[in-house]
């Protein structure tokens, strides 16, 4: 394995490139002190990530503190996101070892650690000066040897040993992709959960200004009088045109009834004499506006009849004319009162509040089902008032259902080797919306479920205890000392001058405690 | 209450002549800004401003090293702008970016027992209180980002992003009647390290500060007044030796996070990788951002720089993945920052399939910052590179928040 020293200087790229440099397939690196790495967890994330896209195994070892730490929480992380492949996981497992070995030092409570201290006996001053020469001295040796070896076979064969040892509970953050499906059924395995759907009416009532605007007023009326100079009689029509022309004004007139003006007679023959037939015609310009009225005398002409056919001459002036404008529905008008509509019943969307049940935010989908307007395009109104029915449809779930699909699922989220811990349980479910890779119609959703807890390393006591069994103290001690997520450890003998283990399972008491 | 008293500091204001500097301290140069305040037009008149080359030594990773080197700097930065526009210039403002400022949306619900009108002394414990809470929120993100218990931060800024009374939106809640309020703000933080040391330059270089403004929230606060009130958004500023993202809804900060890449990270490969000095390279890398190389040279910085790309790319996506609680992205993306230049950012950022594994709402677009909608703005010259928005928007949201109210 190849070693890099990691100074504090270099930048997050001077380091992924060293690694990559080395060209190695394992690395070990030695991170100074206050390392960049160890700015935030994003940093050491990135170096792991890239280093094992590249397949590239890293140790990282360090006596920064919180680096510690960092690393330990970064490894496991790395860990979790791992297929389980057998072969490579039992390799990680030896790394992670290592790394804990090398850099984990368990923070041992000084109040916890049992202080040995010796019984207090009182021995009296005893003159041995009487056995100077005394024939009994051998027999009295021997009584105390025989005395002071059962006396340690006594205590020795029922020395007990208490192992408690703390681990620490872990902030544990998972979050899961899952659909959300009205119309499947709760599978944990395949990650769907059953919801809901939730359907709502809404009617809203939007009003805007118009912004059109149409001609009012008055037309102009008066009489022009034809004059019929052919054969033939001439019939017009309601509505027939008269126009007046002259240089670049243009006015068209219409008549206000049907006439009928007759063909010229003839008065006397040899030559042939014709008095013309004339009609006083009432009529009324075309449009409104001051703009059509004329004046007396003025010509004027059928329309389609040159004036050697029909003349035609304005004999009561025609006048009366005006023009304004006056507010009404444009197209915009009924488009924006339809957006604004629409708008705020999506901005101002609430769910209605159904015990138990949790609507899935940013699932409702609105449909338009009626639209009423006071007017259409052109009527002149100076407001317009929209009566918008919506239909709302979207997703929800019951929450109780929730927390037992994130129990059900726990089992897979949690790594390996943990349980939850307490029975805090924080669930937070939240649309991933509508991308390439996610879906979301009214009948599903992908959802992300976020998982907040405590998670414990499970610990098989039994295994504990054969590991320590006979070991003395300094061995028991590097035993605990790998075990992960331990914070600190009591081991307590009830004979203090002994401190190894009994060989004895049952005499050996390890229980674990959790903070 | 010292976290209130903050906030209330924050608000008071001094006299002071119209002209200010604005100073953005990067890992491998300064920006200053030069403006003047036009009160009879309520305008903004950038002056000029000047770019001095920094040693990476002096300033990196956002913390300060040496303190004399950027007075240096920054006096000569002074100078130079002193010669073109000889004006008395006692005041200053400052720009601050991740990982120095941290900012996070709090909201605090506060229900009454009675209706009655909210005098100053409730109106200050609600806001104590719910600058409390950002606090406590912030030391939990520290702390899952770097296992920092209690973070010796500063509030510098806090923006509302709504308040309500009874359900109805107020602009400030001292004088209101009701039972039930609510309020939003963005708080931001600075490094109190950071900000003893800025002090401590002002200090040495006879300069009073009149506010210390995160970049973020000035960036946004322009974006909110050219475009909607309710912006969401992400902007991704990336600097010399650090990529920032902040994550907006609804017109305010949710939260910032930054990680170690950044602009300069390209230079340095492309000064090792050919053998030129850092300057060389930093302008080889402009010269390329403006499509100014052969099409052969071009190939070469592009190489370097694409690998480069692939960690920042990496550490974008890491970035995004960090942001618990978010549960889609608002896809509009809104570059700033001396890296932004470069058309491969562009290029990776949406085409690359990274988003897919990040939630976004729909595919992500790149959105352009106008400053030419700021009608209360007066150019003296165009913007030339997306780094020099920065400082100046740090300067137009001083004024506009707070560089009226000088008398």
């Amino acid at each position: 394995m190849n070693s890099l020293e990691i100074n504090n200087k270099m930048t997050l790229v001077e380091i992924i490139n060293s690694v990559i440099e080395l060209g190695s397939s394992r690395a070990t690196l030695n991170i100074e002190e206050d390392s960049l790495l160890f700015e935030n967890k994003i940093n050491l994330n990135i170096l792991v990530k890239i280093a094992k896209d590249r397949n590239i195994s890293l140790e990282l070892k360090t006596s920064d503190s919180l680096g510690k730490k960092m690393v330990r929480d970064v490894t496991m992380e790395n860990d979790e996101s791992e297929e389980l492949n057998i072969d490579r996981y039992l390799d990680q497992e030896i790394a992670e070892l290592h790394i804990s070995k090398t850099t984990f030092k368990p923070e041992v409570s000084n109040k916890k650690m049992p202080s040995i201290e010796l019984p207090r006996i009182s021995i009296p001053s005893l003159d041995f000066s009487f056995l100077k020469g005394n024939k009994f001295l051998p027999i009295f040796l021997g009584f105390w040897i025989v005395v002071l070896f059962g006396s340690f076979f006594y205590l020795n064969s029922t020395l007990k040993a208490d192992v408690e040892i703390f681990v620490q509970a872990e902030r544990f953050v998972k979050s899961l992709e899952v659909r959300l499906s009205t119309i499947k059924s709760t599978d944990v395995d395949n990650k769907v959960f059953k919801g809901e759907a939730y359907i709502q009416t809404i009617t809203i009532i939007e009003e805007v200004e118009t912004t059109g605007k149409i001609d009012s007023g008055k037309k102009a009326t008066g009489q022009v009088t034809l004059t019929n100079k052919t054969d033939s009689e001439i019939v017009l029509k309601k509505g027939a045109k008269i126009e007046y022309k002259s240089g670049s004004k243009d006015l068209v007139y219409l008549t206000t009834s049907e006439y009928t003006i007759g063909a010229r007679k003839v008065e006397s023959t040899s030559p042939n004499v014709y008095v013309n037939t004339t009609k006083v015609i009432d009529v009324e310009a075309f449009d409104f506006g001051s703009g059509f009225n004329l004046d007396l005398s003025k010509e004027v002409l059928l329309d389609g009849k040159s004036s050697d056919l029909v003349s035609g001459l304005v004999t009561k002036a025609i006048s009366g004319g005006s023009k304004s404008d006056i507010k009404a529905v444009s197209s915009d008008d009924i488009k924006k009162v339809y957006e604004v509509a629409l708008s705020r019943t999506r901005d101002s969307f609430k769910p209605f509040e159904e015990p138990g049940k949790v609507f899935l935010k940013g699932s409702e989908q609105f449909t338009v089902s009626k639209a009423e307007y006071t007017g259409k395009a052109g009527d002149a109104l100076d407001k317009l008032k929209l009566t918008l029915t919506v239909d709302v449809r979207g997703l929800k779930y019951d929450k109780k259902d929730a927390e037992n699909f994130v129990k059900a699922s726990m089992k897979s989220i949690l790594p390996k080797g943990f349980e939850v811990y307490g029975k805090d349980l924080e669930i937070e479910i939240n649309l991933l919306g509508k991308t390439n890779s996610s879906t979301l119609t009214v009948d599903e959703g992908d959802v992300q479920v976020t998982v907040k807890t405590y998670k414990i390393p499970v610990l098989d006591t039994n295994e504990i205890k054969s590991m320590l069994l006979g070991k003395k103290f300094s061995d028991a001690e590097e035993v605990i000392k790998n075990i992960p997520n331990i914070i600190s450890y009591n081991i307590l003998f009830n004979y203090p001058l002994f401190t190894s283990i009994p060989s004895n399972p049952e005499r050996v008491n390890v229980t674990i405690s959790k903070k | 209450m010292e976290i209130f008293k903050n906030l209330q500091n924050l608000l008071k204001f001094k006299n002071s002549s119209p002209y200010f500097y604005t100073i953005d301290i990067g890992s491998d140069s300064i920006k200053v800004v030069l403006s003047e305040i036009k009160k009879e037009d309520f305008t903004l008149k950038i002056i000029d401003s000047i770019k001095i080359a920094q040693d990476e030594n002096a300033f990196h990773n956002g913390k300060i090293l040496d303190e004399a080197s950027i007075v240096g700097s920054l006096k000569e930065a002074f100078k130079n702008l002193n010669l073109k526009h000889p004006l008395k210039v006692t005041n200053c403002v400052f720009s601050v970016s991740a990982p120095n400022s941290r900012t996070i949306m709090s909201t605090l619900k506060v229900s009454r027992s009675s209706k009655a009108v909210i005098n100053e002394e409730e109106h200050s414990e609600i806001m104590h209180k719910l600058l409390d809470t950002a606090y406590s929120s912030l030391s939990q993100f520290i702390y899952e980002e770097n296992l920092q218990e209690s973070p010796t931060v500063e509030m510098i800024d806090a923006q509302p992003v709504f308040i309500t009374c009874d359900g109805r939106p107020v602009l400030d809640l001292e004088g209101e009647e009701g039972s039930e309020v609510e309020l939003c703000y963005s708080v931001s933080f600075a490094e109190s390290k950071f900000l003893e040391s800025i002090s401590d330059i002002s200090k040495k270089l006879g300069l009073e500060i009149l506010s210390i403004i995160p970049a973020s929230v000035a960036i946004l606060n322009s974006l909110k007044k050219g475009k909607k009130e309710k912006l969401d958004g992400v902007i991704l500023n990336i600097g010399a030796s650090s990529t920032e993202a902040v994550v907006c809804f609804g017109g305010g900060i949710y939260l910032n996070k930054s990680l170690s890449i950044g602009g300069a990270d390209i230079t340095k490969a492309l000064s090792k990788q050919l053998k030129v000095p850092y300057i060389n390279a930093e302008k080889i890398k402009r010269l390329y951002s403006l499509g100014k190389l052969s099409d052969k040279d071009s190939a070469i910085v592009q190489k370097v720089i694409l690998n480069i790309l692939n960690y920042w790319l990496a550490g974008v996506e890491e970035l995004f993945k960090n942001f618990s609680g978010v549960k889609a992205f608002a896809p509009e993306f809104y570059l700033v920052g001396g890296g932004s230049d470069l058309p491969d950012i562009k290029e990776q950022l949406f085409e690359e399939p990274w988003t897919k594994s990040i939630p976004f709402k729909s595919n992500p677009e790149f959105k352009k910052i106008d400053v030419t909608k700021l009608k209360e703005l007066e150019l003296t010259e165009d913007i030339k590179a997306s780094e020099d928005l920065i400082p100046l928007l740090t300067a137009y949201h001083y004024f506009m928040s707070k560089g009226m109210k000088h008398e």
